[in-house]
């Protein structure tokens, strides 16, 4: 070949090739660049449609706690009040001997009455919305305390703020939830909860002392409602983290933000 | 005159916009480091014209050096650039290849009398590998969505079409005695590259050169 020809060879090479490496890149870019945006839309619109869910399934059952406590509190709390009422005009017509007897159902009818009080106030977001974070917890601490098998315990840190409604009951109902557990299967004899306030945080570490469970075990998961609550948190931008093991009590954490 | 002085004109463009938009990457080691490097390469180029325009001998070594560095130096720039563990390793594979390579063919070449051709060829080769198993990376990933505003990926982008282009003219450089289309296409993948490095200077942000 003349040494011209392999020059213009050589150029024509370099040009065929270089149009087809830089048409490469940019069309796999392009491409990749409108897949990419595309699957991450998607990926949103399935998170959003998650967050709707769990978000409409908290209003239901909030929607049934609460019509579960005006029942309690104008249904049975009535007709207890009643028969209290009954109980103390009975108490006068009465024998002596039998006065002592009657009085102490008579107390016996109110504190159930007392209780169910306490329950149905616990139970209504109401409370928690009128009440706020921290009175919600006092209350349902003092309840705990009166059922006399359990010495619950609150710290609260100085400078508290109030949180949204929203994150309060939403935060109230994991503390309920975990409270719950505390009380049912962990036989603990101490739970303290403290809520410490920092300047864009809410920190709050629940403890118990009883007899824990394997962490690992995922089926005990869904029993304990540990997706609940972990779903929950999601929802106020909060994040959870629960630690257990046997014999060794439960610690739960929850971080949320102001 | 343009072929003995372009080049050095180029340099000193490329590092000029560089350090105008230093800030925009002062805070990544490895963008830094390949500031370095455009340096080195600079300082390079005006002693090889310095040395030949005054002393009339041919600097082989320098650029023998330049060669092997050059390679060297994007290799270990994609290799930081690159998370996946595989392809870390395929980079380090490639790596050792090359050094391997100059070794031996140091045994049987002067690296002070002849131009290392042959181990620059495969040097460019292993160049476009490493850029392209970057791009896989990249086009993998989320950052594929924002890659033009990174500095890295005009980098890459030059870099690329610089060895891809010298890569035919490369080959059959001995057949044409490294003279007539040979200074042209040198001249205008240099020109290119300059271009694609500016672009990537001018458009890049700040947060996404990391």
């Amino acid at each position: 070949m003349e040494q011209e020809e392999i020059q213009v060879l050589i150029l024509i090479t370099t040009v065929i090739v270089l149009i087809l490496a830089v048409t490469l890149i940019f069309f796999f870019f392009y491409f990749q660049q409108k897949k990419t945006a595309y699957l991450i839309k998607q990926r949103e619109t399935q998170q959003q449609f998650e967050e709707e869910i769990t978000k409409s399934k908290l209003e239901i059952q909030e929607q049934a706690l609460q019509n579960i406590s005006w029942e309690i509190h104008d249904n049975v709390g009535q007709l207890l009040s009643v028969a209290k009422m009954q109980l103390n005009i009975l108490q006068l017509n009465v024998p002596e001997e039998q006065q002592s007897k009657i009085q102490e159902t008579g107390d016996i009818v109110g504190k159930s009455l007392q209780e169910l009080r306490g329950l149905a106030k616990s139970l209504n977001p109401d409370t928690i919305k009128n009440k706020g974070l921290i009175e919600s917890i006092k209350l349902e601490i003092d309840r705990f305390n009166r059922l006399n098998f359990i010495n619950a315990f609150l710290k609260i840190s100085d400078k508290p703020f109030n949180l949204s409604n929203e994150k309060e009951i939403i935060l109230f109902r994991i503390l309920q939830e975990f409270s719950n557990n505390t009380l049912k299967y962990s036989k603990a004899k101490n739970l303290v909860i403290e809520l410490n306030y920092t300047n864009n945080q809410l920190e709050i570490y629940a403890e118990d002392d009883g007899v824990g469970f394997d962490i690992n075990d995922k089926s005990k998961h869904q029993g304990i409602g540990l997706l609940n609550m972990k779903s929950r948190a999601t929802l106020i931008g909060g994040k959870i983290d629960l630690k257990s093991a046997e014999n060794k009590g439960t610690k739960l954490h929850i971080s949320c933000p102001k | 005159m343009i072929f003995k002085y372009g080049y050095i004109v180029i340099y000193v463009i490329i590092l000029s916009v560089g350090l105008f938009h230093f800030k925009k990457y002062k805070h990544s080691f490895l963008l830094k480091m390949w500031l370095y490097f455009l340096i080195y390469s600079f300082l390079t180029e005006c002693i090889t014209r310095y040395i030949v325009e005054i002393y009339r001998v041919r600097t082989i070594t320098l650029n023998n050096t330049w060669f092997i560095l050059n390679v060297l130096f994007y290799m270990f720039f994609y290799l930081h650039n690159i998370k996946n563990l595989v392809r870390k390793r395929l980079i380090i594979s490639l790596s050792s290849v090359f050094i391997l390579m100059n070794i031996i063919m140091s045994f049987y070449m002067d690296y002070t009398k002849e131009y290392f051709v042959y181990s620059n060829i495969i040097g460019q080769f292993f160049i476009v590998l490493s850029i392209m198993i970057y791009f896989v990376e990249v086009l993998k990933s989320e950052i594929i969505l924002t890659i033009q505003k990174s500095l890295i990926f005009w980098i890459s982008l030059g870099v690329l079409i610089f060895n891809i282009g010298l890569l035919p003219v490369f080959v059959i450089g001995e057949l044409i005695d490294w003279q007539g289309i040979f200074k042209y296409i040198i001249l205008s993948m240099n020109i290119l590259m300059a271009t694609s490095f500016i672009t990537g200077f001018i458009v890049s942000k700040k947060e996404f050169n990391t």
